[in-house]
């Protein structure tokens, strides 16, 4: 049933698309030159030194290539929580949702689905392949799947911390601006995160865990079996942190009494 | 000419009252500032880790290149694009035509309000927070600062004029979000803003040297740290004024080709 509406709402999305296909270029463009600014600067700083607290140009690069991965799928698939606060809570955009037999919050990200972001996730891929052919690795048989399963629980680790932040609208109607002073902190797991200071390394690996939305994950497919273990909690970690943001939705969505009009 | 200063003073004040309102957005903005001002700081950090120069700076040159140049960027950044580009898109700049006022000049004193409300409650709040938490170096002397503060002037006459150029693309095209998008990020990486364009190849130097970009960004900071003296000096500035004057020029040039062939959506 809920499978059905998922495959429903894609069909409208893509038919909306095709009516804009110009801004659709433009779009996935802009998304992409984002990455190729990040990217930039990686390559502008190895013209001037050979390693980074000795991380290699191929290594961050392809540290720099996972991260895109699941921040691409993020803004692909979470899009919506950006618009929770504003459209849905304080707008009244959520009434609409909640007369509907169908869960809210997916309602919600689907309504609001981007495909554009998706040109940032195969930069990045290709990145990975970059790299890991500088690097002499060879693929092992297993590494698509896990690949694919350490991605979702990356895009898991945003999609509960955004999820949450976005709840927290129930409570404070104004613009609180803390979502894009968290999003900006997601720059800083696109880097080894062993390179900052421990405080720092501390706090991106167990309070605001975006060290696992890049580095950790991205580190096991460049054979930095050191960090395996680390790489290995990423979908533990993913599920951990999405569980919190949903229960905080859950019981914030239970305190909403419509906006009245 | 009196009332057309009156005219342009009011615009500024009712501009600059109009974002006194939304004072609480940029109290978290200097946030925002510092963690992307920090993101950089942990990096160079590490970067930095071993060795002592990189292109010819210190880890302290460096941080204080960061710093200046993003709370440069309090100042001369607007949305003015996207207000030309909203007026176009809804139909809206068909009644500003209407008005007894040069559209572009109305919209280049609201900018002027919105610099002196940043100025205020978002540049100097922003920097003091910014001394208290980074390593930054004061002004290399007297003088720099002064140059300093003429230069982020002409910052925000270039940047300012590029912003009505992207608006004015709605003329044209409504598929403006992503072209604006596109224009920020550009603009942050060959401004100088994400790395100091003297570490850049020296090709790509060579090519930078002749667009205007650098007038944003990496010219102001250079003059801050006391890396551009003399003729240096001189030929930097006289580069700035004359980008912020061409480019100025061509946006009215263009405005007043968009404005014959402008077609005004619904009605």
């Amino acid at each position: 049933m809920d499978r059905e509406i998922v495959w429903i709402y894609l069909q409208q999305y893509v038919k909306t698309k095709l009516a804009y296909r110009a801004d659709f270029i433009i779009e996935s463009t802009a998304d992409l030159l984002y990455q190729a600014v990040s990217l930039a600067f990686v390559l502008i700083v190895f013209t001037q030194v050979p390693d980074i607290a000795g991380w290699t140009r191929d290594e961050i690069i392809g540290i720099v290539g996972y991260f895109m991965v699941p921040f691409a799928l993020f803004n692909c698939l979470f899009r919506g929580s950006w618009y929770i606060r504003d459209q849905y809570i304080v707008e009244g955009q959520l009434d609409r949702v909640l007369i509907r037999p169908v869960n809210p919050l997916l309602q919600i990200y689907l309504e609001m689905i981007e495909l554009e972001p998706l040109s940032g996730a195969v930069f990045g891929i290709a990145l990975m392949g970059y790299a890991r052919s500088r690097l002499g690795i060879d693929l092992i048989w297993w590494e698509p799947f896990v690949f694919v399963i350490l991605v979702a629980g990356s895009v898991l680790v945003y999609g509960g911390i955004f999820t949450a932040l976005a709840a927290t609208g129930f409570w404070a109607e104004g613009r609180s601006g803390v979502s894009p002073l968290i999003y900006n902190l997601t720059g800083y797991g696109r880097y080894p995160v062993s390179i900052y200071k421990g405080a720092v390394r501390w706090v991106l690996t167990w309070v605001i865990p975006f060290a696992f939305v890049g580095f950790y994950p991205g580190a096991l497919f460049l054979r930095h079996d050191e960090l395996a273990l680390y790489a290995g909690l990423t979908p533990i970690v993913g599920l951990i942190i999405f569980g919190l943001g949903y229960r905080y939705w859950i019981y914030g969505l239970s305190r909403y009494r419509g906006t009245g009009s | 000419m009196n009332a057309w200063l009156k005219l342009q003073y009011e615009v500024i004040r009712i501009q600059f009252m109009k974002m006194l309102a939304y004072r609480v957005v940029y109290f978290t903005g200097v946030f925002n500032y510092a963690i992307n001002i920090g993101a950089y700081y942990f990096l160079w950090e590490a970067i930095y880790r071993h060795r002592s120069l990189i292109g010819g700076l210190t880890l302290e040159q460096m941080v204080t290149y960061v710093a200046v140049a993003w709370i440069s960027r309090t100042f001369y950044f607007n949305n003015v694009d996207r207000e030309i580009a909203d007026d176009v898109r809804t139909g809206k700049v068909a009644v500003e035509l209407a008005r007894p006022y040069d559209y572009l000049t109305f919209k280049i004193s609201g900018a002027l309000g919105e610099a002196l409300f940043r100025l205020f409650f978002f540049t100097v709040p922003g920097s003091i927070f910014v001394y208290l938490l980074f390593p930054v170096a004061w002004p290399a002397s007297m003088a720099s600062f002064g140059w300093f503060g003429l230069s982020i002037i002409l910052s925000f006459a270039v940047n300012n004029a590029i912003n009505l150029l992207t608006g004015m693309t709605a003329f044209y095209t409504l598929n403006t979000t992503g072209i604006i998008r596109a224009k920020h990020i550009s603009i942050d990486l060959l401004s100088g803003l994400v790395v100091p364009i003297s570490l850049f190849p020296e090709g790509l130097q060579l090519w930078l040297k002749w667009l205007p970009f650098q007038s944003i960004a990496f010219v102001p900071t250079m003059i801050y740290t006391g890396a551009l003296q003399g003729d240096a000096l001189v030929d930097a500035l006289s580069r700035q004024f004359l980008w912020a004057l061409l480019l100025s020029v061509l946006a009215w040039a263009l405005f007043a080709i968009a404005r014959r062939k402008m077609v005004v959506q619904g009605g």
